[in-house]
């Protein structure tokens, strides 16, 4: 060491703030708030919130739109081919075999099923619904399927049309306070 | 990392942290008012940006980029001494105490001259050291503490002292 920085240490060890310019620094360091990605609860509170908003969007988003899942249902169950509980070329036929069935069956409009023949019936469920499932078959022996089921609330906002499914159509239509759908 | 063997390791107690920036500040400055309002401000940005002073390496850091920051926008108006014109001198007539020649000497010294010698000759760092924490070279930072120290011996009538024994850290 020697004398030059010994009386520049010196000259600096002189200088010094005033404890009160000292506690006032401190104090106003201590007003001052960390950025929140620093404050442990800031970060956890912010992280909860992006988490619920996150599963609210979840929650709300919309379902496919209802005809897409009775379309989907209907073509689920037509593709099966399940055998009919009765053989027989009749509504009523099926009607009367099918007594669980509290709504008719037979459409009021005939002309969606022109060129189709009744093959038989069974019991079958659209959406949870307690529904009837006729299978028919056409001149050149293609078969296709009838569901019908009650419009219930839940079935109320059905949109009729023809919807298009892997290698075939569903045709929906509403009649008489019913739901149809023709798979084929 | 300086290796502060010279000064008790105090980093832990936050006043003792202020005063030391605050020296650091007034080597920068060489005003009172203006290293207070540094140091403050150094301490209010370190609390907020990090949570708080970590060490003495952070505030310095803090300190010194305030202080450059300022400069560019004028809040701080440094007087350079002009080199070749006539170095410092301490008038003894007027000054009986030498921390008062001092003062005057260490004020006609380049700002970049007065961090390093204060940097070396008060807190210890080597000349590597006061590199890294400046981002100058270190040929740069040893003509610094080369010219500060003539300048303020042949004012002080002292000897500038010898190369190894100004640092005493440096590697060989």
């Amino acid at each position: 060491m020697n004398d030059l920085d010994q009386k520049i240490r010196d000259y600096y060890q002189s200088q010094s703030l005033s404890d009160d310019s000292v506690a006032r620094i401190l104090e106003t360091g201590q007003l001052v708030r960390p950025p929140f990605w620093r404050q442990p609860a800031l970060l956890a509170f912010a992280a909860s919130i992006v988490l619920v908003i996150g599963i609210s969007l979840l929650w709300l988003r919309p379902g496919p739109a209802i005809e897409v899942a009775v379309a989907g249902d209907v073509w689920k169950n037509h593709q099966k081919q399940l055998a009919p509980e009765i053989t027989t070329s009749s509504f009523a036929e099926i009607q009367s075999a099918l007594p669980r069935l509290e709504f008719p069956i037979a459409p009021t409009q005939r002309e969606m099923l022109a060129g189709m023949e009744i093959v038989g019936g069974r019991y079958c469920s659209i959406l949870g619904e307690l529904a009837a499932q006729i299978s028919l078959v056409d001149a050149a022996g293609e078969s296709g399927t009838l569901y019908v089921a009650p419009l219930t609330e839940a079935l109320s906002e059905i949109i009729p049309g023809v919807y298009r499914l892997e290698n075939g159509t569903v045709q929906i239509w509403t009649d008489a306070h019913r739901v149809f759908a023709l798979a084929r | 990392m300086p290796d502060n063997s010279l000064l008790p390791s105090k980093d832990s107690d936050p006043a003792f942290l202020v005063q030391a920036g605050y020296r650091y500040a007034l080597s920068l400055t060489h005003h009172h008012y203006d290293a207070e309002d540094l140091v403050q401000q150094a301490w209010m940005k370190c609390q907020h940006r990090y949570g708080g002073v970590k060490n003495r390496t952070l505030l310095y850091t803090t300190i010194r980029h305030l202080f450059y920051d300022q400069c560019r926008r004028g809040k701080i108006v440094v007087f350079e001494s002009i080199d070749g014109h006539p170095e410092p001198q301490a008038d003894h007539s007027q000054h009986t105490h030498a921390s008062a020649d001092l003062d005057v000497l260490l004020a006609g010294l380049r700002t970049e001259e007065r961090e390093a010698i204060f940097l070396n000759a008060v807190e210890g760092y080597t000349a590597r050291e006061i590199a890294e924490q400046t981002g100058s070279p270190r040929n740069t930072i040893l003509s610094h503490l080369h010219r500060a120290r003539h300048k303020l011996a042949r004012a002080l009538g002292c000897e500038p002292g010898r190369m190894d024994a100004d640092f005493p850290n440096e590697e060989k």
